[in-house]
């Protein structure tokens, strides 16, 4: 009878023990999940990426109006591309303007699929119009991905801000993701 | 003898065995209570070994997110430094982060800013001279004679032992003449910027 109680106790410490362990092992993972999620949710924001885009809003297009060399800038032909306008070529400016920011982003970052021969291997671009009253959807204006994005461990990005002429019409926003090699 | 008096001494006597009983309670009754005691003394240990641990795990993270951000920060602000330069009257094309290309042209024949800027060596690489599209061995330095027929503006170089160099982009503009009319012609290009690194012992 002794025995078996002895065995009881004893059996009885080893749960009380496993169970402590199990219990922190469980704070652990849960402060280890929330600290590595909070470093995915923030998206690594680059100065380098900001004022790349910066730079490409004052960049000359190919895009003419009117007559040449009444040249379109980059932020001219974003707001062309929202208005839906057309080139002196005859291309809308939404094409000239996806062949440019190709062009200025691929030449700038370094993006291509090899990862010896380029930095980065992927990017994505948003453009669109956010008016002043923020209880009204964002519109799209652009979209479009070069590279493949799934299971980019080391992704950043940036954006740059237009403002329209008129006081009461928002802002057209650029957005660039990055994915590095 | 006395009665009382053998009470007396049967008392004192029982006095002194409990003294002696107190002093035997303080020493463990058997080795099996020792035991107890020690399995006790180890288990504490062994969980205060295995808290201590987890909370050296738990900061080892959240010290390493810290250096990266620290170091994220250090850049950024070597990089503001650099947009600074950009938007400086000897640069500045009436726009933030954008150059003008003749302004530069202008300031490279000027030995005297050598120790104006803070940097060891400052140039400016065209859209050209990209790492996609030229090796660094083919740029071609501009001068009065061949701009804009070329890749890069060195500003300045002070020819330093250890540099590393910081790069930002930027948009440079020149005015250019077609159908017999002046218009700004913007391109993309990069600002590189060199510090001076001491290195211990050289």
């Amino acid at each position: 009878m002794k025995k078996i109680n002895k065995n009881k106790k004893s059996q009885q410490e080893i749960i009380g023990f496993v169970l402590i362990i199990v219990l922190v092992s469980v704070v652990g993972v849960i402060f280890l999940g929330l600290s590595l999620s909070r470093g995915e949710t923030d998206r690594k924001t680059s100065v380098t990426v900001a004022n790349l885009l910066e730079a490409s809003s004052y960049y000359t297009t190919e895009c003419v109006v009117g007559f040449v060399p009444q040249y379109k800038s980059g932020q001219e032909l974003i707001k062309s591309c929202w208005e839906d306008d057309r080139c002196l070529d005859g291309r809308t400016a939404c094409e000239v303007l996806n062949t440019t920011l190709k062009y200025i982003i691929q030449q700038g970052l370094e993006i291509c699929e090899d990862k010896n021969e380029c930095q980065n291997k992927a990017y994505k671009v948003y453009i669109y119009y956010s008016p002043l009253n923020e209880e009204l959807p964002n519109e799209e204006i652009l979209k479009f991905q070069e590279g493949i994005f799934e299971k980019c461990s080391n992704s950043y990005g940036g954006s740059h801000s237009i403002p329209l002429t008129t006081l009461d019409s928002g802002t057209l926003n650029i957005e660039l993701e990055v994915c590095g090699s | 003898m006395h009665a009382g008096c053998t009470n007396m001494i049967d008392k004192k006597a029982q006095l002194k065995i409990q003294v002696h009983k107190n002093h035997r309670f303080l020493v463990p009754k058997s080795s099996k209570a020792q035991l107890k005691i020690q399995e006790m003394a180890f288990f504490l240990v062994a969980v205060l070994l295995f808290f201590i641990l987890v909370g050296l795990f738990a900061f080892s993270i959240y010290f390493a997110h810290l250096t990266k951000s620290a170091n994220a920060v250090s850049e950024e602000r070597t990089l503001s430094s650099i947009t600074n330069l950009a938007d400086a009257a000897e640069f500045n094309c009436g726009e933030p982060n954008c150059i003008d290309a003749d302004k530069v042209i202008g300031l490279m024949q000027n030995v005297k800013y050598e120790k104006f800027w803070s940097f060891s060596s400052l140039k400016i690489l065209r859209s050209s001279g990209f790492p996609m599209n030229k090796d660094e061995s083919k740029w071609i330095t501009c001068t009065p004679t061949n701009y804009p027929d070329c890749d890069v503006f060195e500003i300045y170089d002070k020819n330093v032992k250890n540099e590393r160099t910081i790069s930002n982009y930027v948009a440079l503009c020149r005015v250019e003449l077609e159908n017999g009319e002046n218009y700004k012609r913007c391109e993309i290009a990069k600002v590189i910027a060199g510090t001076e690194i001491e290195i211990a012992g050289e």
